[in-house]
């Protein structure tokens, strides 16, 4: 008898667990595609000027004017959303030194991850992390080797990691106290996963080559008051569709 | 701008005419209009208001905490005003007497003597400083900035102190403190009140204004902020980086130490060589810039020579960028010293607020960093560097 009573309650309990939404974004750049400028490659230049390397501040893609590393998160400062506590999933997140840029440009992290910095290249790298929160370091890391990075408080924007042996490298860490954050790919397509549904949460937008603040969402202008809007998150998908940037929003250089 | 006003009016009232406030960090909130794409002219009116509720003014301090330990406010008092003498001897107004030149009245690092100068003069404000003990993310001792006041810093424009009462060189030890302190706070509130109190062209909802009390959002958002930064400043004693004991060598011993240090020197675990070149003679080509430069350029998209899109920075104060060179290790100049500690710690943590990376220091050699005994030789071949021309 005991069995079906639990299985009642599994029951019973399960909508408030699972119940939960995805948020998807289409990003789109007003303007013409700009053309990345070349790196002038000035250090190393048997190695790193082996690849082409581009200057990757503002990539919009030439074929549908998609934008990429255009960041989502859900924000719980003041003012933002409350969410439940999100337990650490504390996995371990790789920022590489690949050929004299950093792949990936941006990273996701949650607190209780490990930033793992790599060298795979033949020439020796260093990472400047200029965390606000964590521990500021800038260590070096000689070519073939690996440092680990705790990543122990959450960070109120996107920290910069700058290699400064090559100058022209640069990428950033996103660390929240929670999951849910996306990165937009070549497309200028995001999916933020596993939102909990049934509220309206409070987003913010961040791209490096600038601000986010007018926009145009599927044909209608909106504003994204200090880069921050909310949506009311329903269970399974929400579309919020294309969501168009205007051109001198964002800078290339 | 502040130099202009200051001939003006010492003209009209005299020198020692009361000076009411601290200018505002204009520099700072363009920086934080580009990256937040908001307007920080109210942010930064109201942080100026809380911030002298918080600090007092150039001719009155106050000290908001009562972490005297940090600051005593006699020694503020004397630091602070006009310049004047008592009948005993005593200097008052000692920062205006011995610093503001370089460093101006709020510690910027814009004072009148500052475009003649290469290093320009440091701006406490960020709360950074370069020549220290500690971990490369904490603030210095206070026996640091004393010894900064004592030895002058070689190779750049810092004089030696030495000359001055020990008890005036206390007393402006206090006030460096201060105003690096209220700097600081004054640039993380300006920061919090447009990211967290939704500051922009209008003011906040009611009870969210910026509030030198501790009450209501915005009051608990200052308060939050004074307290992390004082509390980073006390704590700093507890990061002190520890050297291990130094020998020191002579004869074949130290050649032998010296041709080892030479390796690691070139080697692939410090590539030393990557940035100060072969043989430490500074030859390669570098285009960096300290943090203090990329906060009002790079790190804002800004390209450091565009005189045009600096325009309002440079109007706002902001100094000409300059590149940031690695040192020539070559001629035996050390601006932090070129004692064996001191290299210990700028090698195993970096140099805070500039490209210099830090090496890590481990008991086995495992090709990720340097051991101690390693770290002691480039320390040699370093020394013996400067040395030779």
């Amino acid at each position: 008898m005991l069995f079906p009573a639990v299985a009642l309650l599994l029951i019973v309990s399960m909508p408030a667990r699972a119940e939960t939404g995805d948020l998807k974004i289409h990003f789109e750049y007003a303007g013409d595609a700009p053309d990345p400028s070349a790196i002038d490659v000035n250090k190393d230049v048997q190695f790193c000027g082996k690849s082409k390397l581009m200057n990757e501040r503002l990539l919009v893609n030439p074929k549908n004017k998609g934008v990429k590393n255009v960041v989502v998160y859900v924000y719980t400062g003041r003012g933002g959303s409350k969410l439940d506590p999100v337990p650490p999933a504390k996995k371990t997140l790789t920022l590489a030194n690949d050929l004299c840029r950093f792949e990936p440009h941006i990273v996701i992290a949650q607190t209780g991850d490990t930033l793992k910095v790599t060298n795979p290249d033949a020439v020796g790298h260093n990472a400047n992390l200029g965390f606000f929160n964590n521990k500021q370091q800038n260590f070096t890391i000689p070519a073939g080797q690996e440092k680990s990075v705790a990543l122990e408080e959450s960070e109120p924007a996107p920290i910069p990691v700058d290699c400064n042996i090559h100058p022209w490298m640069k990428s950033y860490v996103v660390v929240l106290d929670h999951p849910f954050a996306a990165v937009s790919d070549e497309n200028g397509d995001l999916t933020i996963k596993g939102l909990p549904a049934g509220e309206e949460l409070v987003f913010r937008v961040y791209h490096e080559a600038g601000g986010i603040k007018e926009v145009e969402i599927n044909g209608k202008s909106e504003e994204w008051s200090r880069s921050r809007f909310e949506v009311d998150i329903k269970p399974g998908m929400n579309d919020l569709g294309t969501v168009v940037i205007p051109a001198d929003a964002l800078s290339a250089d | 701008m502040r130099n202009a006003v200051l001939i003006a009016v010492c003209f009209i009232l005299g020198c020692d005419a009361r000076i009411e406030t601290f200018l505002p960090n204009r520099v700072f909130s363009l920086s934080l209009e580009k990256t937040r794409g908001a307007s920080a002219e109210r942010a930064t009116e109201d942080a100026r208001r809380v911030v002298q509720e918080l600090y007092g003014t150039p001719d009155d301090p106050s000290w908001p905490l009562p972490d005297n330990n940090l600051a005593d406010l006699q020694n503020l008092v004397r630091s602070s005003g006009p310049v004047s003498s008592e009948k005993d001897g005593t200097h008052l107004g000692l920062f205006r007497e011995h610093c503001v030149v370089c460093h101006a009245l709020e510690g910027s690092g814009l004072g009148a003597a500052s475009v003649f100068q290469n290093p320009y003069p440091r701006d406490f404000r960020h709360g950074v400083f370069k020549w220290k003990s500690t971990e490369r993310g904490k603030k210095p001792t206070r026996h640091d900035i004393r010894q900064i006041l004592v030895n002058g810093i070689p190779g750049t424009a810092m004089p030696s102190f030495a000359l001055v009462d020990p008890e005036d060189v206390d007393a402006l030890v206090d006030y460096v403190i201060f105003l690096s302190t209220r700097g600081e706070v004054e640039r993380r509130v300006i920061a919090a009140a447009i990211d967290e109190l939704d500051y922009g062209e209008t003011s906040p909802e009611d009870g969210w204004e910026l509030d030198s009390r501790n009450e209501g959002e915005g009051g608990e958002v200052v308060h939050e902020v004074l307290e992390r930064v004082h509390a980073d400043w006390a704590e700093t004693q507890d990061h002190e980086v520890p050297v291990p004991s130094f020998s020191d060598l002579t004869g074949k011993a130290l050649a032998a130490s010296i041709a080892r240090g030479k390796e690691v020197f070139h080697g692939k675990v410090a590539n030393c060589a990557g940035c100060h070149g072969p043989s430490g003679d500074g030859s390669l080509p570098t285009l960096d810039y300290d943090d203090w430069t990329k906060e009002y350029t790079t790190r804002i998209g800004l390209t450091p020579d565009d005189d045009e899109a600096l325009k309002p920075f440079r109007e706002a104060g902001a100094l000409k960028p300059r590149r940031i060179m690695p040192r020539k290790l070559q001629g035996g100049v050390f601006h932090g010293g070129g004692d064996a500690a001191s290299l210990f710690r700028r090698i195993t943590q970096g140099i805070a607020g500039t490209p210099m990376p830090a090496v890590e220091v481990v008991s086995e050699p495992n090709g990720k960093g340097l051991t101690v005994e390693e770290i002691w030789d480039l320390v040699r071949y370093v020394q013996h560097l400067s040395t030779s021309r």
